[in-house]
């Protein structure tokens, strides 16, 4: 969970107490909570609005804190086929914290958590249509911007 | 050829999440054309990179702090607290009665025989005479 809340945030010292909200208000929340929707998926949709509460009310861009640590150009010599590098690995977390706020938290729960398109659309309250359009829009970005990172390398 | 696969019909492949029929002209296209095969083998290899995200334990300080808030916070509201205790309690109460009445019943008590106590009386014959020629007729007086 703290995890989830970093990278949709962006800043590692916000989201130990944006952690901490989090499990008080499930805590607080448990008698509503119904078996019928999975424990995870429940308790991500309080970490997702926790926040995007928090996102509002600070106007901060979650890449300024990135930032300091980013580097665009990965150093490393190796195409996508080498992706389980650990640089490669540390240059998705990078290029995920720059996209936009939308397509990073549809990226994180499909890729990181593994909702279901059914559990995508329950959490982020749309319908699964825009689930398939925002998550290939959100793929293409991070493709594009995966492509422009490793400009000047040579594929094998 | 026909035209490429548009993105949003590659990630929902990439998630089986097309319908059959979507499923297989997206697939015979694939057999077809490197460019969309190639494609969607990098977006393979961003989902996988993103799924493989090392997934670092939250700081040291964030877990005491949840650790301290909630073990200050009480198991269940007012009664409810006490209720396993209670029933427990009651509980070994019934149990001890229920053991109790297994057990065989007490003897059944009858009334001291008078005759029999007499031997512990003070009196002759029962008790020990101090002189026994105070006690016991003398038979052979004539």
């Amino acid at each position: 969970m703290f995890q989830f809340i970093r990278r949709l945030h962006g800043s590692t010292n916000e989201a130990g107490d944006l952690t901490q909200e989090t499990f008080i208000k499930a805590y607080q929340a448990l008698p509503r909570w119904r078996p019928e929707a999975r424990f995870h998926t429940w308790l991500l949709q309080i970490a997702r609005n926790t926040t995007l509460d928090a996102l509002r009310q600070r106007r901060r861009r979650p890449e300024d804190t990135l930032e300091e640590h980013a580097q665009l150009a990965d150093p490393g010599p190796s195409p996508l086929q080498h992706l389980e590098s650990g640089r490669r690995l540390a240059l998705l977390e990078r290029l995920l914290a720059r996209l936009p706020l939308e397509q990073r938290e549809i990226l994180l729960l499909r890729e990181v958590e593994g909702l279901s398109y059914t559990e995508l659309a329950a959490t982020l309250g749309i319908n699964s249509g825009t689930v398939k359009s925002r998550l290939a829009r959100a793929r293409e970005a991070m493709l594009i911007s995966y492509q422009q990172a490793n400009e000047g390398y040579p594929h094998d | 050829m026909t035209e490429h696969l548009d993105m949003t019909v590659l990630s929902a492949f990439l998630d089986n999440e097309l319908e059959s029929d979507e499923y297989v002209r997206a697939k015979r296209h694939l057999d077809d054309c490197p460019s969309c095969r190639a494609t969607l083998a990098e977006l393979r290899a961003i989902s996988q990179g993103l799924q493989a995200i090392a997934c670092a334990p939250p700081p040291a300080e964030l877990r005491e702090r949840l650790d301290w808030l909630f073990d200050r916070q009480p198991t269940a509201p007012g009664w409810r607290r006490w209720l396993p205790r209670s029933l427990s309690a009651a509980a070994s109460i019934t149990l001890g009665l229920l053991i109790g009445n297994a057990l065989p019943g007490q003897p059944e008590v009858k009334p001291a025989d008078h005759n029999l106590l007499a031997v512990l009386g003070s009196s002759p014959p029962g008790a020990l005479c101090a002189h026994p020629e105070l006690c016991y007729l003398k038979v052979n007086s004539q």
